[in-house]
């Protein structure tokens, strides 16, 4: 197997998800987040101006990567992750994450893989980034899998 | 507000804590993000894959970065929700997260004692189009004992 071969077709399929309140609440909690932004509407509306809760960037980051890590081959692995926000996200905004395969280094097995997250309806994206992917020195060897 | 008293806060900002990661951090994590795989919750699972405990999620830092760092009193929390002693000495409107870039070493597994090791990198003060953007960058280092990384990243906030 070689670093190419990391993400079948070079294309990350599409992964659609819709934010739930609750998913932000579980977020906060599970990460000891206070931001209010995140679970204290007449806040993010009436201080911050937002149109509803906003999305938790880490957790649109985590969700953009974990999609990326699901569908990568068996013995492929994330090294590194770069990301940035470009456009708040608020809770029922249905998004899709996509993402392809840009580049391969064959010397050091590994490949680079962009990824981002839009807004389904307008194409806005929200968050954008990319991943250096790793092949374990076993994968694709034979009798491995 | 000068510069050089936002010098002077970055190099206070360095914080150390230590901390063992349990099997209900990863599983309330797990859980949060919508990951799936048993080997996040089951260590039975994971102990056939190879593990000690249960796997935390590739991400599992950003539970980290917040969960240490965040445990402040109450009454030492901004209205906003940040923790005041990582707000600069400025006037602001809004924080926001910039750009975030993380190497990924090894997993968190359960009963990993991990040393959070945190400082300011870099501080930046640019004229937008809303007037003055402050760009604070945090590095978060995340080690054992023997200071072999789990996680390293490097976190901007914006303050507008």
């Amino acid at each position: 197997m070689e670093a190419s071969d990391v993400l079948q077709g070079g294309e990350l399929p599409p992964v659609a998800h819709t934010y739930r309140t609750q998913e932000l609440f579980l977020f906060s909690a599970a990460t000891w987040n206070p931001h209010r932004v995140h679970y204290d509407e007449s806040y993010a509306a009436g201080v911050e101006g937002h149109d509803s809760l906003l999305v938790q960037g880490p957790l649109q980051a985590v969700h953009m990567f974990q999609a990326l890590s699901d569908a990568l081959v068996e013995g492929a692995r994330l090294t590194s992750v770069r990301y940035r926000h470009l456009a708040p996200l608020h809770a029922g905004q249905p998004v899709v994450v996509t993402g392809r395969l840009t580049d391969v280094d064959p010397d050091t097995r590994s490949a680079t893989v962009e990824v981002r997250m839009e807004v389904s309806e307008t194409g806005q994206q929200t968050t954008t980034g990319s991943a250096v992917v790793h092949l374990d020195d076993r994968a694709g060897t034979e009798g491995e899998r | 507000m000068t510069d050089e008293a936002l010098t002077v806060w970055a190099e206070q900002s360095a914080l150390v804590r230590t901390v063992v990661v349990g099997c209900q951090d990863i599983a309330r994590f797990a859980i949060a993000v919508g990951a799936t795989d048993a080997v996040h919750v089951d260590p039975a699972v994971a102990r056939a894959r190879g593990f000690a405990d249960v796997v935390a999620p590739a991400l599992f830092y950003v539970a980290l970065r917040t969960g240490v760092f965040n445990l402040v009193p109450q009454d030492a929390l901004h209205e906003e929700g940040t923790p005041l002693r990582d707000i600069p000495p400025i006037t602001f409107r809004q924080a926001m997260a910039g750009e975030t870039s993380a190497e990924l070493f090894r997993p968190f597994v359960a009963g990993d004692v991990v040393t959070c090791a945190r400082r300011v990198e870099s501080t930046a003060r640019k004229e937008g189009r809303s007037g003055t953007l402050t760009f604070i960058t945090f590095e978060y280092r995340y080690a054992d004992a023997d200071d072999d990384p789990f996680a390293v990243e490097h976190f901007t906030r914006i303050f507008r």
